[in-house]
């Protein structure tokens, strides 16, 4: 997380985050579909404007 | 580690110093996602899910993907999405 | 910060033959045993030979004590500088130091050097990095591996065009060019209604391109932009091509080296080019007035990236322009037109005023649209070769106003809605009026410029906004 901001000051450009728990490459595939199903709807709501 | 510099800001500085992104569209419905891959290893499978989750309420998904996750997308990406998206979506980093 | 040691402190350069001469003088003071601290600004091993010379490229300690020449020797005791002499004068040195019988062999005195701290440009960069500045506008931090300007224009900073990065160094330069204080308000910038302070026009000029020399030009032109009636926000918000067009008056169009003859409608000149830009960029940064947000027009125009000249003033014979509107003899003025664009005017027949006044007229009632009157304001660009025809029958600058106005009059049948099956046109209850094109006392602007060889003139369009005679005028400012 620190990273992310940290870059995001240097090219002073701040995008829409959404986190997701660490680590990612030794989960099973079932696992990693979680992640992504649990960041979904966070996701939309940002699109829809209701979070940044 | 590189020497920071700046230059004085001409603006009215009623906004932040960071770039505001180009806002969402204000009804994303049925709008067209791309889902950009940064070619981290199983970028390709998180985003897999979320095309399936876009898909079934209704928005059109484009697939892309960078060359490599330690450079900048390449410009007929970069332009592909800007003329066939309307919302951009990337990942995974970490 | 400025070294604090007591004693002698001598700032030197290798390219300086004064130095040079002095160097064992120097090594003399040092064998003294007084302590003495050399600083060198372009070569640390200068004086050769010299054990403990002290490196001042970057030029550090030569800014914090402010050396304008070198050699230059200063005593400090009880950690102030108590005395100090530059260049060579042995009776100066000798009094100086307490010590008597220096420079055995050389000449009584010999002139120092320009001090390298001092060159052109380099005081202020010396300034923005070891110094104190007086600007407070927030700074926008990137690092060496960024290009600036592109950071610019990821911003929305600029005009469409690469701009000037605004560093420190280039802004101090650029408030050299006025007596103002930076922090000083200049005017309310619309369409945000921000304070806009010198400081924020010198960013903006820097952005631009601009010369220091410019920042009269400058300060004149947002002042008379800022006047109620040039109705800057309007102007701003419109559908209409229009925006800011800069006449520029007085000696300082000599000074400054502004074009008024062959091209000065056109690209080339740097300060044409920047004056008008610096005015775009206040009004987009300060103001946030931008295109496709508060910014309306259809179209706009090209001239709303810069539109500003000179008028040719070399002939003395002839009124210039803010001379006609009550500019004191001398003085230097800007003249701010609503307008846009270029309506091209070739006549290469007619040999009297009388033809080539009624010629012109053709083309001027065709401003916005031939059936439209008492709405735009234009500048008449009129070239040498024109005026010489003018100037042939007599006819000075109010002769050919009167006569311009009298043939762009034209009967209010022609000129109705419907008349020539045309809907637009003025009210039907004018149709027995004589209807003037423009209004009488600032509808139509003559400024002499262009090349010198071609039967060309040029009418710069108006604004639709100059319907409203008593709320929205060209403004012209005395400066």
């Amino acid at each position: 997380m620190p990273a992310a901001a940290s870059q995001a000051k240097s090219l002073g450009f701040e995008p829409a985050i959404k986190w997701v728990p660490h680590p990612i490459q030794n989960r099973t595939k079932d696992e990693l579909a979680a992640i992504a199903d649990a960041v979904y709807e966070p996701i939309l709501d940002t699109l829809r404007g209701k979070i940044i | 580690m590189a020497e920071e510099l700046f230059m004085r800001d001409p603006t009215s500085e009623a906004s932040s110093t960071l770039r505001t992104p180009v806002p969402f569209p204000a009804d994303i419905t049925g709008k067209t996602i791309a889902l950009l891959d940064i070619a981290k290893e199983r970028s390709d499978e998180f985003l897999d899910t979320l095309e399936t989750r876009f898909v079934s309420q209704g928005f059109v998904v484009k697939r892309y993907r960078k060359a490599s996750n330690s450079k900048n997308a390449a410009q007929d990406i970069v332009q592909a999405i800007v003329s066939e998206a309307d919302i951009v979506v990337e990942g995974l980093a970490d | 910060m400025a070294s604090q040691t007591d004693g002698l402190i001598a700032i030197v350069k290798r390219d300086c033959p004064t130095c040079e001469l002095v160097a064992p003088v120097l090594q003399r003071l040092k064998d003294t045993g007084v302590p003495f601290t050399i600083y060198s600004q372009d070569d640390p091993n200068f004086p050769d030979g010299m054990a403990g010379v002290v490196d001042d490229t970057t030029l550090e300690q030569s800014f914090h004590h402010d050396v304008e020449f070198v050699p230059t020797l200063i005593r400090r005791e009880k950690g102030q500088e108590v005395e100090r002499t530059f260049g060579w004068n042995r009776e100066d040195w000798e009094k100086l130091t307490g010590i008597q019988g220096l420079g055995e062999g050389l000449p009584e005195n010999q002139p120092g050097c320009g001090s390298k701290s001092v060159e052109p440009g380099v005081h202020e960069l010396l300034q923005a990095r070891y110094g104190e500045v007086p600007m407070k506008a927030r700074k926008i931090t990137y690092s060496s591996w960024d290009d600036p300007v592109e950071q610019a224009f990821s911003r929305g900073w600029t005009d469409g065009l690469p701009i000037v990065p605004p560093t420190d160094e280039r802004i101090l330069r650029m408030l050299q060019g006025t007596p103002r204080k930076p922090d000083e308000i200049v005017g309310i910038i619309p369409p945000d209604m921000k304070e806009c302070t010198v400081e924020k026009v010198a960013i903006n000029a820097v952005m631009a391109g601009c010369l220091p020399e410019y920042m009269p030009v400058v300060l004149a032109v947002v002042e008379a932009a800022l006047d109620p009636k040039f109705c800057m926000h309007g102007l701003l918000c419109t559908l209409s091509y229009s925006g800011p067009v800069i006449v520029v008056n007085g000696p300082i169009t000599k000074q400054i080296g502004m074009n008024w003859g062959h091209n000065c409608l056109g690209q080339g000149n740097r300060a044409n080019a920047t004056i008008g830009r610096t005015l775009q960029l206040i009004i987009r940064n300060v103001g946030g007035g931008r295109p496709g947000e508060i910014d309306r027009a259809v179209f706009g125009n090209p001239g709303k990236f810069t539109y500003c000249f000179a008028e040719d003033e070399t002939d003395s014979t002839w009124t210039p322009l803010h001379i006609a509107r009550g500019c004191k003899p001398g003085s230097n003025a800007v003249t701010l037109h609503q307008g846009h664009g270029l309506t091209s005017f070739s006549d290469n027949r007619s040999r009297t005023g009388e033809e080539l006044a009624r010629s012109l007229a053709m083309q001027l009632v065709n401003d916005i649209h031939p059936k439209v009157v008492q709405t735009p304001n234009v500048i008449l660009c009129i070239s040498p070769e024109h005026y010489r025809i003018f100037e042939q029958d007599g006819w000075d600058r109010a002769k050919i106003e009167e006569k311009l106005h009298e043939y762009t009059t034209r009967p209010g049948k022609d000129l109705v809605q419907g008349a020539h099956c045309v809907p637009e046109g003025v009210s039907p209850e004018k149709m027995k009026d004589m209807m003037p094109k423009f209004w009488r006392d600032h509808g139509l602007l003559i400024v002499r410029c262009g090349g010198t060889a071609g039967l060309l003139s040029a009418i710069i369009g108006g604004w639709s906004g100059g319907r409203n005679h008593d709320e929205i005028q060209p403004v012209t400012k005395e400066f």
